[in-house]
């Protein structure tokens, strides 16, 4: 089930490979994939795999031809129902963010044969921590600056003590 | 000679055919610089892709009907504790906060596997059923992969049961590592009047119940 469902056995998607990627600023080091495509059929597949909910993804993909009115599908469950359509800008460029978990599909429709295009996926990594409200309840702090059992001494010491006192 | 013009001919026709091929290729390893500079750019147009800390929190999930982690409580099971800011107590109650932490992430991503595998198995049968009928060949053959999702999704019932369990475990652990700080820095018997409600909540919201 790594990609969207279909009945039709001439859907053979291709699987957009994630290598690792290093960023200048750490904070952006991920996983990408640049693919850079002729296309001659009226429509191609690709699929991205391995993805968590907890990264965030961007998805782009860019034409030197401005006037590529090609259509992009990006979906999730099934080919025949994408979650996202669109079409590039007057720049020559279609970009989604958003997070998803395992994988999702992409479909590039071309209206005239031979379409050239490139396709970048970067896939953040998973942080080590995320933003997540507390299961505290506010007012919780109370003076408590040594561990409980130190503010006593043991009893069986002063005991042996005033024992020895004595002796 | 009329066999080598042929031969000629379906060469030419070979090489046209091959120009006009659909091309994929991908990390070119030689473009690697330039790939990483197209894509320092394309992220440099993300809006709050840093200040967020790389985070995926701000952004939407694909499908509308996508499962995303939700941590929010009711306050009826929220805990309380006793520690001041920068005291002695907080290290130890950071380091059992962040296990808890971890093992609530871990749920909630275990929860939208589960969800999400059950919304693509529940269109994917929709699917298949609705085309189906149209011939009594693709029926037949719809029958076995209809067969084939089922038992995939059956597959991930047990293995959900078992994360489920795993996680529950490390959930309660750490809690308990809670108890410890308690009993250490603040009050007794915390599990029993604070982390008990919380940890019944936790095991009843991410049990399966179908």
């Amino acid at each position: 089930m790594a990609q969207p469902f279909t009945l039709n056995k001439n859907v053979k998607p291709v699987l957009l490979n994630l290598i690792p990627y290093t960023a200048k600023d750490t904070i952006l080091n991920g996983k990408k994939n640049t693919t850079d495509v002729v296309q001659v059929e009226d429509t191609s597949y690709y699929y991205v795999k391995g993805l968590s909910i907890y990264q965030p993804v961007v998805l782009n993909i860019s034409s030197t031809d401005v006037n590529n009115k090609m259509i992009i599908q990006i979906a999730k469950d099934n080919w025949k129902t994408p979650d996202k359509i669109g079409s590039l800008n007057s720049k020559g460029i279609w970009q989604a963010t958003f997070k998803t978990e395992g994988s999702f599909g992409i479909q590039v429709i071309a209206p005239k044969k031979t379409i050239k295009y490139k396709i970048v996926v970067w896939v953040g990594n998973e942080p080590k921590k995320i933003n997540m409200p507390s299961p505290f309840k506010e007012a919780t702090a109370a003076p408590s600056k040594a561990p409980a059992a130190a503010k006593t001494p043991p009893k069986t010491k002063t005991t042996s003590k005033s024992k020895s006192k004595k002796q | 000679m009329k066999y080598l013009i042929l031969h000629i001919g379906f060469l030419l026709f070979c090489y046209a055919a091959n120009a006009q091929r659909a091309g994929v290729v991908q990390n070119a390893a030689e473009a690697s610089e330039a790939a990483n500079a197209i894509i320092d750019g394309i992220l440099g147009t993300v809006p709050g892709i840093i200040s967020g800390g790389n985070a995926a929190g701000d952004f939407p999930p694909l499908s509308a009907g996508e499962c995303a982690p939700d941590f929010n409580e009711s306050s009826n099971s929220r805990m309380s504790y006793q520690c001041a800011p920068e005291s002695e107590c907080q290290n130890c109650f950071t380091n059992a906060k962040d296990k808890m932490n971890f093992f609530r992430r871990q749920l909630a991503r275990l929860n939208c596997i589960y969800q999400n595998t059950k919304n693509f198995t529940t269109s994917a049968v929709a699917f298949g059923d609705g085309a189906s009928g149209v011939h009594a060949m693709t029926a037949i053959a719809w029958q076995r992969e209809r067969a084939k999702i089922n038992a995939s999704f059956q597959n991930l019932k047990k293995t959900y049961d078992t994360r489920y369990i795993e996680f529950i475990q490390g959930l309660k652990a750490s809690l308990m590592e809670f108890d410890g700080c308690e009993n250490r820095y603040g009050q007794g018997d915390w599990y029993q009047k604070s982390g008990f409600i919380y940890f019944e909540m936790m095991k009843e919201r991410y049990k399966r119940n179908d």
